[in-house]
């Protein structure tokens, strides 16, 4: 991070492509990737995410000088896991189905590496506001490349989009795309294409 | 000096740590207890429109009418050790001169295993104790997009009419036996479980009934009524199959 | 209400169920070590023995401190503490006692209190209501089974190394396919163990 202040446009546009999460850093695919075989449970799980990447940056970045150095890290969990809590209870009460689909994977939101990770490199040595945006773009960064592999899996292991069929009777269903090996492969070929693309644009620059 | 500025660090470290768990307990429990209520309405809910679904009744939307379906048409029996029963009755008598209504079918809590975890329902049998009506899954923890492609509704209405000893068939063939059904491709272990969960019951369903009969003079009226229409239609049918 | 063997929640929590290779979880810890053969297998066994002891702590204490005060919706917390605790406390147990076991382990037991899997398999535990043995089970099979996939994977790594690989798969590209076909051969076990 430069020490100069950074600007919400920079910021979006590091967290969205340039300095991606998934794409650079490959951090934090753990809790959501098991839900992208059905992509309504993603859409959800990412919200969840930004949501508490937002929030939390939000709250760190307001307490940043009176936390002890000695236990940042205690406190930055604290924190984190309360807002997830606070997004589960909302979602039991408003979504109750899609909340028991989810199970345990909302409260896994806590050990995702961005949430912690924004909060490190990010929310401890910037401005509340401007950290929370930084929040929102890494959580954003972060969902759509998990939205782009559930759509791939959604359509290929059942032949629709958010439950409804969009390909026909004839379609044979990928069961394999349904199964955990199918979002490994999946995001690999993601990665590819995308790492691919940002290596060519620096040759291309140089 | 030193010493004292260590301690002073000290103290507000612990200081600082008891605040913000403090602070953050308070508001997860305030948020909490805000909610609670309807959470738990949610749930109940769920859970009644289920078993509607698996006596194969129209499910209202609105809560009064649900309320109101559950004071009049259900009741429940817990007299069977480990089981829950229901008896869903007809909404208003058909005959004006005993007041009797007819029953509707039995509801059966059900409970299996699956390839991760238990697997609970609400399984709805014939008033003729043989046959099963739907079946509606109420709790698991099966794969997503596999297993737990059991709570879509087609996988519960498809066991209208079908008794045991039920046979999983690939998925989409759509038997007219009637003891096979449709699986899921790819939940094998699931799919055992929810058969060995209503073999069982359908097994049982009998001799359960007979129990909770005993107890409920007009319950048991209600099912002989049901019996013994349905033995003077055989024999009717019988009749006129004859030359 | 049916039971699990517990064997048979063992073995699937090591093979047809891994918690990596099915669940995804510990994904991250498993992409940034399993380049080298004798680190994957130091944090292997550290995931297991805290997974192992975790799980049965978490159970303790969601069945006799959170169900009786009616305090399930604090799980996530208590748990994260309970694990961040129960780490700190090993690590200084091992500081103090054994020098070359602290060498071999201690530098991975910071990263474990934010391994998903770890929180993964203690919150599985409870959604799916396992029983204490059950719960035993499925912890000490779960970090088995991490550690089996972490060290296979820092072997077929090793063996990578001298292999050309497209420029944009490179990394964590190629990782993310042999963690796939190995999730594939994997799923190959489950004719061979169910749980019913």
């Amino acid at each position: 991070m430069s020490a100069a202040r950074p600007k919400a446009g920079r910021v979006f546009a590091d967290g969205l492509l340039r300095n991606n999460p998934v794409f650079v850093q490959v951090l934090g695919i753990c809790s959501t990737l098991a839900v992208t075989n059905v992509f309504e449970n993603t859409l959800v799980m990412c919200i969840g995410l930004v949501f508490t990447t937002g929030l939390s940056n939000f709250s760190l970045s307001l307490l940043r000088s009176m936390i002890p150095g000695r236990i940042r890290m205690i406190v930055e969990t604290l924190v984190i896991a309360s807002w997830v809590i606070v997004f589960d209870i909302i979602i039991k009460a408003t979504l109750p189905e899609i909340s028991k689909a989810l199970g345990a994977y909302v409260g896994l939101i806590i050990t995702n590496c961005i949430v912690m990770g924004r909060a490190e490199a990010f929310a401890l040595a910037n401005k509340p506001l401007i950290s929370m945006a930084d929040g929102i773009a890494n959580g954003l960064g972060y969902s759509w490349v998990l939205l782009a592999v559930a759509f791939v899996r959604e359509l290929l292991g059942s032949g629709s989009i958010l439950g409804a069929r969009v390909l026909g009777e004839w379609w044979t269903n990928w069961n394999i795309m349904v199964m955990a090996p199918g979002g490994f492969f999946v995001l690999a070929i993601l990665i590819w294409i995308v790492r691919g693309r940002m290596e060519r644009n620096k040759e291309g620059a140089r | 000096m030193k010493f004292a500025t260590k301690r002073a660090e000290r103290l507000y470290t612990i200081l600082f740590m008891f605040l913000i768990s403090l602070f953050c307990i308070s508001i997860l429990t305030a948020v909490y207890l805000a909610s609670r209520e309807r959470i738990r309405n949610n749930e109940t809910l769920a859970s009644k429109r289920a078993l509607l679904t698996a006596a194969r009744m129209p499910v209202p939307d609105d809560l009064r009418t649900l309320d109101e379906i559950f004071k009049n048409q259900v009741s429940e029996y817990t007299n069977v050790p480990g089981s829950r029963i229901f008896a869903v009755r007809q909404g208003a008598s058909s005959d004006p001169a005993s007041g009797r209504r007819r029953i509707l079918g039995f509801v059966f809590e059900g409970r299996g295993t699956g390839l991760w975890g238990e697997i609970r329902a609400w399984v709805g049998v014939s008033p003729d104790r043989k046959q099963l009506m739907a079946v509606a899954i109420t709790a698991h923890s099966e794969t997503p997009g596999l297993g737990a492609r059991i709570d879509e509704p087609w996988f519960g209405r498809q066991f209208s009419g079908k008794a045991s000893p039920l046979v999983a068939r690939p998925e989409k063939t759509r038997s007219a036996i009637q003891t096979e059904f449709d699986g899921i491709t790819g939940a094998t272990a699931t799919i055992e479980g929810v058969r060995g969960m209503l073999n069982s019951i359908l097994s049982n369903a009998p001799a359960a009934v007979n129990l909770i009969i005993r107890f409920d003079a007009d319950l048991s009226n209600a099912v002989s009524m049901h019996d013994s229409n349905a033995a003077a239609l055989t024999a009717l049918q019988a009749k006129e199959a004859q030359p | 209400m049916t039971e699990i063997s517990v064997l048979s929640i063992f073995l699937a929590a090591v093979f047809t169920n891994n918690i990596l290779l099915t669940n995804y979880l510990g994904m991250c810890s498993f992409l940034a070590v399993s380049s080298e053969v004798k680190a994957s297998a130091g944090l292997g066994m550290a995931v297991t023995f805290v997974m192992a002891v975790t799980s049965v702590l978490n159970w303790i204490v969601e069945h006799h401190i959170l169900v009786p005060l009616d305090l399930v919706y604090m799980r996530y917390i208590v748990y994260i503490i309970v694990i961040a605790a129960f780490v700190q406390l090993v690590e200084m147990i091992i500081e103090r006692v054994s020098e070359s076991l602290y060498s071999a382990l201690g530098i991975f037991l910071p990263l474990i209190t934010v391994n998903c899997a770890i929180l993964g398999a203690t919150l599985f535990i409870a959604i799916r209501e396992y029983t204490l043995p059950q719960a035993a089970a499925y912890g000490a099979g779960g970090g088995l089974g991490w550690a089996l996939a972490i060290v296979a994977m820092a072997g077929i790594r090793q063996k990578m190394a001298r292999a050309r690989v497209p420029r944009g798969l490179s990394g964590a590209g190629i990782s993310l396919v042999i963690t796939g076909i190995m999730a594939l051969a994997f799923i190959g076990f489950s004719g061979m163990i169910r749980i019913n």
